[in-house]
């Protein structure tokens, strides 16, 4: 089992290690001489001033753009693995602490948004099992498709419309108080129930038609109980690991909900940084996101492998 | 599938009105401006109305539709192709190759898809070709891991062995025998990407990314019309609907196909596409 | 993923907390334009002074663009290269320590060796502390424009003791002005200033400012309406009449930018032919674009500086739209229409990809608008939207670009036009070259008689405007929205975004 753990976690760390790697590679191949990029898209933006050679000398003095390629990254990578990420070219600030600012953001709307999607999902699953309809079926299928293919730079300013202008209950920005936290995890969560409702669903059907069900009806079981105590159980197994895929997701949609709703979080850091060419804290952003998505991978296969003996079993003969 | 039930009536009137707008507006000029009619509301003269340059918003709809199409289509023809070769060399060469490629899937699910376009739209330009090349890049995964994953439970099975016994080469397997088994696995995949292509590129299009001015596409659109929400809602309303139902659609012909078969069976890990 | 967690944990305790409700009741809250990523003044110079009005320049500029005195308060031009500035007396800056030549001295130097833009516009090769109140500074050539450039924001003065972060980025500036810092969260993107009880000028009436940085007008124009913020710059500029209508003061400006339209090169392309160019200019309706694309947010001109500015040559007149004339301009030049109306000129057509970026929200609605307005004159249009910078390594020589150039980063007339249309001129990559404009440039540079030079600076926009190397299409308009309650608010155009004005007074 340590052994897998391990090969797992290396495996990750690989992802990351790659992941940095090709995202350094790539804005480095960026078109123009990078110290001349920064220097226009971080200074000077489109004010019409002179660019002299010297600027752009001293701005690659500055960043360290002289040196190959592979010594930039290997500085950057060696003094990422002590926690430091380098200095923000726009802000001047360590990028470290910044991230941490932006996470603290985004995690905490991520957090939110995963479990209210969640509670929606077995809401809804646990409705249409309830009360089994052809209506209750459609509704359910209606509802769950439609709120995937609800665009959520179209919904989001719906919602703004409605909730913050029309009925003053809610803030229309910022991310200052619990209000404000309102409407974008609602964007979020809305996005994720489709997929999650369906799969679980779909996971519900499988698991209602396993022989031990029979059983416990023949035994006579509460039909109830039978679907929540013997069937939800087996049916979360599957949603497990597509938890984790929902996580590069989530942050993808991150990136347009803290654009609509002016949230300082991870999305809007990476976009930032991308457009002022701000190297180090893209790159950053880059990794921790990356890394976040590699531990979360990590962490759905650990818990499938604790909870579901077949695999266990599966991976012992492989 | 005998009789129609209520539900599909309804799906098949949507796509009626929507194909029947759609090859209306198709007559129409998407970037014939008069500036003096910018902004109008939905009238006779302009049953959608008209944008912030005076441009026929339903001739932009229609447009915008085989645009979106068009480019779903592109990037559904390179991740299937690309998925279904790689998937089934991972597979067939197993050891080091299968590792390696499974590695180079792992790396490329571990950036969110826009992530990866605002990447290569930094290099190339915020064009088209990033776009195609961005959900490519991602969207081939999928194929691959169901293509791979069935090779490996079709190899040890009866008729694979005795074809390879037969002396049938590698390639002629695959080929002949295989991928028949595989095709009809990932056509539900395809509806599904075909849905989530759409959405992603106008959430791409409404971060700037993808197709460029005046070049009507309904993410774009939405995005140019969210400065004039409050003096003209149907810029972003009739193409919000329209995103909307075109999405809802694929996605319910998703649900009626065979979608569900394959996130049980393809193992290790199903493939649904990171949307 | 724990560390996620817990910072999580902690925000969400921080975001529980009642916050300084107290303090706001009585401030000013202001949308800001971008986002607040530093408030280092050689970085952004326009927040510190213009909007927060924290520092203050040694010299300043009125409505008109002429110049006022700041900090200094009177100049001299001892030769060439040398000036001696005489600062104002009792100026405290908000540590409470006095203004002295030297410590001015000391915060120049440090913007010069920090800003490529200071020491671009400044030209200062030296500076000197005569005594507390002189100071003396040397040009690294011949630059009668030295007191107008110090009007550029970043090179405000600050105290030497303002905290800086160990790069030497200015983490709060500790400034002259009548508003001070008081709380800084770059996490949240906002800062607050209050009034700064030791300014030498008038008292402000307002007591404190919140800013929050909102770069999405949408999102400004709602925030707005929902009540949560009083002020703000650069909504859609659709919103402006809704806005008016529900009682808000609305105040359109025209500020010291230019939508200007510039091709690759002048040089063996079609554009060489000032025919063609002046036929394009003719087919562009200029009222059109002002009134349906602008929506007013900016005035029609051809000519490099708006009429509003005391530099400007107020003869030059932009002439109406006239396809006709266009057309016939076209046709001397050798063009006719060929397949699809398309004017072609020995089997090559007359159009191009037409490049602009996305942060000045005219752009692309203007470039809209041309695309169908050349369509017009059978000279197809295909626009490209990409970022300032990625333009000038993309555009090839038949290709052009539409940009909102800044036409005074500081109010002199020499700024933009040496840069536009001197044939060595910074941006003048399209390569104008008109050796009288040249000559007048440098006439106007070196003499020390103002009706010379002011003749001279004439003769160079009138040059611009009869030959059109680049086309100006409009002056660009900001808006500024106040919530009702909000009054005595004058818009200064010397502003680079939006101004605040230190006599505003606030009802509640």
């Amino acid at each position: 089992m340590a052994a897998y753990v391990a090969q797992r976690l290396a495996l990750a760390l690989a992802t990351v290690l790659a992941a940095t790697f090709l995202t350094y590679v790539l804005l480095r191949l960026v078109p123009g001489e990078p110290a001349q990029v920064i220097l226009t898209r971080v200074f000077l933006q489109d004010q019409t001033a002179a660019v002299s050679q010297q600027d752009v000398a001293a701005i690659a003095g500055r960043f360290g753009l002289d040196a190959p390629l592979i010594v930039q990254y290997g500085r950057w990578l060696a003094g990422a693995v002590t926690g430091d990420l380098g200095t923000s070219i726009r802000t001047g600030r360590p990028v470290t602490l910044e991230l941490g600012w932006r996470l603290s953001a985004t995690g905490l709307i991520a957090l939110l948004a995963t479990l209210a999607s969640l509670m929606l999902t077995f809401a809804a699953v646990a409705l249409k099992r309830s009360f089994p309809s052809p209506m209750a079926t459609r509704g359910f299928e209606l509802l769950a498709v439609g709120s995937i293919a609800l665009p959520s730079f179209f919904l989001g300013v719906v919602l703004i419309i409605l909730f913050a202008l029309r009925l003053d209950w809610l803030p229309v920005s910022g991310f200052e108080s619990w209000a404000h936290v309102v409407l974008p995890v609602t964007v979020l969560a809305l996005g994720q129930f489709g997929f999650n409702a369906i799969l679980l669903d779909d996971a519900m059907t499988e698991a209602l038609a396993a022989p031990h069900i029979a059983t416990a009806r023949a035994k006579g079981l509460d039909e109830r109980a039978i679907l929540f105590r013997h069937a939800l159980p087996n049916a979360i197994l599957p949603l497990i690991p597509y938890l984790a895929l929902q996580f590069a997701f989530l942050i993808g949609g991150v990136v347009i909900v803290e654009r609509l709703f002016a949230i300082p979080g991870l999305g809007a850091y990476l976009t930032d940084a991308l457009d002022s060419h701000d190297g180090p804290a893209f790159l950053g952003a880059i990794g921790v996101v990356a890394l976040a998505v590699a531990l979360a991978n990590l962490a759905a296969d650990l818990a499938l492998t604790r909870l579901d003996p077949r695999i266990r079993l599966k991976r012992g003969a492989a | 599938m005998s009789a129609l039930r209520r539900s599909d009536w309804l799906l098949l009137a949507i796509t009626a009105l929507f194909a029947l707008t759609i090859a209306y507006g198709l007559t129409l000029d998407p970037i014939d401006a008069s500036l003096r009619n910018s902004l109008r509301a939905p009238g006779l003269d302009f049953p959608f109305g008209t944008d912030h340059l005076g441009r026929d918003v339903l001739a932009r709809i229609a447009h915008g539709f085989l645009r979106d199409v068009g480019l779903s289509l592109t990037i559904i023809a390179l991740s299937f192709a690309t998925g279904i070769a790689m998937g089934m060399l991972a597979a067939e060469l197993a050891g080091a190759v299968d590792r390696a490629l499974t590695f180079v899937m792992d790396l490329l699910t571990s950036l969110p898809q826009i992530v990866i376009a605002l990447i290569l739209a930094a290099n190339l330009g915020g064009g088209e070709l990033a776009l195609i090349l961005a959900l490519s890049l991602t969207g081939w995964v999928q194929y691959a891991r169901i293509a791979r994953a069935t090779v490996f439970s079709l190899r040890e099975r009866g008729f694979v062995t005795s074809a390879r016994l037969a002396g049938g080469s590698r390639l002629y397997v695959l080929r002949r025998h295989i991928l028949p088994h595989l095709l009809p696995l990932l056509s539900g995949l395809v509806a599904l990407q075909f849905g989530h292509n759409i959405l992603n590129i106008a959430a791409l299009g409404f971060l700037g990314i993808g197709v460029q001015p005046p070049a009507p596409e309904w993410g774009a659109m939405i995005a140019e019309a969210r400065p004039y929400f409050s003096r003209a809602p149907w810029l972003a309303i009739v193409p919000g609907l329209y995103l909307f139902a075109m999405t809802m659609v694929a996605l319910m012909l998703t649900r009626r196909s065979s979608f569900r078969q394959e996130l049980t069976t393809a193992d290790p890990q199903p493939g649904p596409a990171t949307p | 993923m724990a560390r996620v967690l817990f910072s999580s944990l902690v925000l969400a305790l921080c975001l529980a907390a009642p916050g300084q409700a107290a303090d706001r009741q009585s401030a000013l809250r202001v949308a800001e334009i971008w986002e607040i990523a530093t408030l280092d003044p050689t970085q952004d110079g326009t927040l510190m002074k213009e909007k927060a009005m924290v520092t203050e320049t040694l010299v300043t500029g009125r409505p008109d663009f002429t110049l006022a005195p700041g900090l200094a308060l009177s100049w001299r031009r001892n030769s060439d290269t040398l000036w001696t500035f005489t600062l104002r007396p009792g100026v405290k800056f908000h540590d409470g320590s006095p203004l002295t030549a030297s410590a001015a001295a000391a915060s120049l130097t440090a913007a010069l060796q920090r800003s490529g833009a200071v020491r671009s516009y400044t030209k200062i090769a030296a500076l000197a502390a005569r005594d507390d109140q002189t100071l003396e500074i040397t040009t690294s050539e011949p630059f009668p424009a030295l007191p107008a450039a110090l009007v550029y924001a970043s090179a405000a003065i600050v105290s030497p003791a303002s905290p800086r972060a160990p790069n030497g980025t200015i983490e709060r500036p500790v400034g002259t002005g009548p508003f001070k810092v008081t709380a800084w969260q770059p996490a949240a993107q906002s800062f607050t200033v209050e009034r700064f009880d030791g300014y030498w000028g008038e008292r402000p009436s307002i007591p404190a400012i919140t800013f929050r940085g909102i770069p999405d007008p949408t999102t400004r124009s709602l925030e707005l309406q929902k009540g949560s913020v009083d002020f703000t710059a650069d909504v859609p500029y659709g919103d402006l009449d809704t806005l008016a209508g529900k009682g808000f003061t609305v105040s359109r400006n025209v500020t010291a930018r230019n939508y200007v339209l510039n091709f690759g090169s002048l040089k063996d392309t079609p554009f060489a032919d000032i025919r063609v160019r002046k036929a394009l200019s003719l087919a562009i309706d200029r009222e059109e674009i002002a009134q349906y694309v602008l929506f007013g947010m900016g005035r029609p001109g051809i000519a490099p500086f708006p009429d509003s500015m005391d530099f400007a040559d107020k003869s030059i007149t932009a002439p109406k739209a006239d396809l006709a004339a266009a057309r016939k301009l076209l046709t001397e030049a050798g063009y006719a229409p060929g397949a699809g109306g398309i004017m072609t000129k020995e089997g090559k057509p007359l159009g191009f990809t037409l490049y602009t970026y996305a942060q000045r929200p005219g752009l692309m609605p203007i470039a809209g608008a041309l695309q169908s307005q050349l369509r017009k004159l059978g000279v197809p249009v295909e626009i490209k939207v990409t970022t300032f910078a990625a333009i000038e390594k993309e555009m090839k020589p038949g290709d052009a670009r539409l940009a909102a150039l800044a036409s005074a980063m500081y109010p002199h007339p020499d700024f933009y036009l040496r840069q536009v249309y001197h044939s060595k001129g910074a941006i003048n990559a399209w390569g104008y070259a008109n050796p009288k404009v040249d000559d007048a440039l440098a006439v106007a540079i070196t003499t020390r008689d103002e009706t010379e030079r002011k003749a001279a600076y004439d003769l160079v926009q009138r040059i611009a405007a009869d030959e059109e190397p680049c086309l100006t299409i409009a002056h660009y308009g900001v808006n500024v929205v106040m919530r009702p309650g909000i009054t005595d608010y004058a818009f200064n155009p010397i502003a680079h975004d939006y101004m605040l004005d230190p006599k505003m007074t606030l009802a509640r």
